[in-house]
């Protein structure tokens, strides 16, 4: 227990403040050892399959490094695809998009045969990684919904954004139909019905992580609220007097008008 | 000439949820109720969830009221209250997970499901994350690579 909160808590917990210290901007050293503190963390984490293999939570670890190549390939592949557009500084080159449009392809191509192929993140005890099966329906779900979302609001918020909004619509159509086929069709390693289980805890997931999130941000809210209302009124202020507006007054008069 | 009709924002709200919804009207639809499996096993799974996503959230927004804090001469009643709002969250955990079997999702002990909460709710919530990255670069890609509203219009209004 003490060797999996060493090795793999601590770690765990040093990526998000080694994220919050690396925003300190007024010291450079603090920032560079904010990244620091993140980077050892996060290698510490995805070793944690070595360091730490009795433990049960080395398998967010075993996680993690088995998603970070298709994560790496789609975002890089987004990064080239959007800054070889219209942006006004750092544009790439014409061939960074194709360059970007591959690295995608290939990076969702990789997160599909991770489900329907050999390469599932597979345990050393045979098992497949509990998480990969809450990870893959949680990730098909909300990126249905969120593209949907985001193609809707690109025709709600945006001026004849239709023919932009359609990739948003047939990414969300995608996630869609894998999610269909999975809950249908059996996988190498899983079977459909095994599969639409995990579907049904990830909705269960989801709807418990927002009845959370809006609990927690009225709390804050509310916490705010109290604090602002317990605080004395400012106090008011005399009104000017004569010789303040005079004042006042021979000011704007030096300031505003023109030779004309 | 009439003006196209846009969604509205209600409808963008829906649009989040509706698959939900949808995913699991199909599969009711075409596969029928899974045999063993049903709201037993839902609702722990939920209350466990809005748990550790509460206890989570609220820490990550403690973090935040030092830049509230900022602008407020450091006040400490703030960082109290938010303190107090984890640790009500942590001690509901234990004592609903303390229960009974009811919460306890197949794990051992209050301690194995506490542990196995927060790991859960941390992967569901980098899927989440990765989702919205891939959304928002699908979004901000569509946009730099569309022609320019604004030279449109330019044009449009020269020709006239």
């Amino acid at each position: 227990m003490l060797k999996a909160a060493v090795l793999f808590w601590l770690p765990f917990a040093f990526i998000p403040f080694g994220i919050w210290v690396s925003q300190v901007k007024s010291s450079s050293v603090v920032n560079k050892l904010g990244y620091t503190i993140s980077i050892l963390g996060t290698a510490l984490v995805l070793a944690s399959p070595w360091t730490v293999p009795e433990s049960p939570s080395n398998a967010v670890g075993h996680l993690l490094g088995f998603i970070a190549g298709p994560t790496i390939l789609i975002l890089l592949g987004l990064f080239k695809i959007a800054y070889s557009g219209n942006v006004p500084v750092g544009k790439l080159s014409e061939g960074d998009r194709n360059i970007g449009v591959a690295l995608f392809l290939i990076g969702l191509l990789w997160l599909g045969l991770m489900h329907w192929w050999e390469i599932t993140p597979i345990m050393s005890d045979g098992e497949i990684n509990r998480y990969w099966l809450i990870f893959l329906p949680n990730l098909l779900i909300s990126l249905t919904g969120l593209s949907l979302a985001g193609g809707l609001a690109m025709l709600a918020f945006g001026d004849n954004r239709g023919s932009e909004s359609r990739y948003l619509f047939g990414m969300s159509l995608g996630a869609f139909l894998f999610l269909l086929c999975a809950m249908n069709i059996d996988s190498t390693n899983l079977s459909a019905i095994e599969f639409r289980e995990y579907v049904w805890l990830s909705i269960a997931d989801i709807i418990g992580i927002i009845i959370g999130s809006i609990l927690s941000i009225i709390s804050f809210a509310l916490v705010i609220f109290v604090y602002e209302r317990s605080l004395p009124k400012p106090e008011s202020i005399e009104p000017p007097n004569n010789h303040e507006l005079a004042q006042v007054t021979q000011v704007i008069k030096n300031n505003i008008g023109g030779d004309d | 000439m009439a003006e196209k009709s846009k969604p509205t924002a209600k409808v963008v709200l829906i649009g989040l949820l509706f698959p939900i919804f949808l995913i699991a009207a199909i599969d009711l639809s075409l596969n029928g109720r899974i045999t063993n499996f049903g709201i037993d096993e839902l609702n722990p799974r939920i209350a466990n969830s809005a748990l550790t996503a509460f206890i989570l959230c609220t820490t990550f927004l403690l973090g935040n009221m030092f830049f509230y804090g900022e602008s407020r001469k450091r006040p400490l009643a703030p960082l109290f209250g938010m303190t107090t709002a984890v640790l009500v969250g942590i001690a509901a955990t234990i004592f609903f997970i303390n229960q009974g079997p009811m919460l306890l999702e197949g794990n051992g002990s209050v301690r194995a499901q506490l542990v196995y909460n927060i790991s859960h709710t941390i992967v569901s919530i980098i899927a989440l994350v990765f989702s919205l990255m891939i959304t928002l670069g699908i979004l901000f890609s569509t946009i730099t690579h569309s022609t320019s509203k604004i030279r449109k219009s330019y044009v449009l209004v020269e020709e006239e």
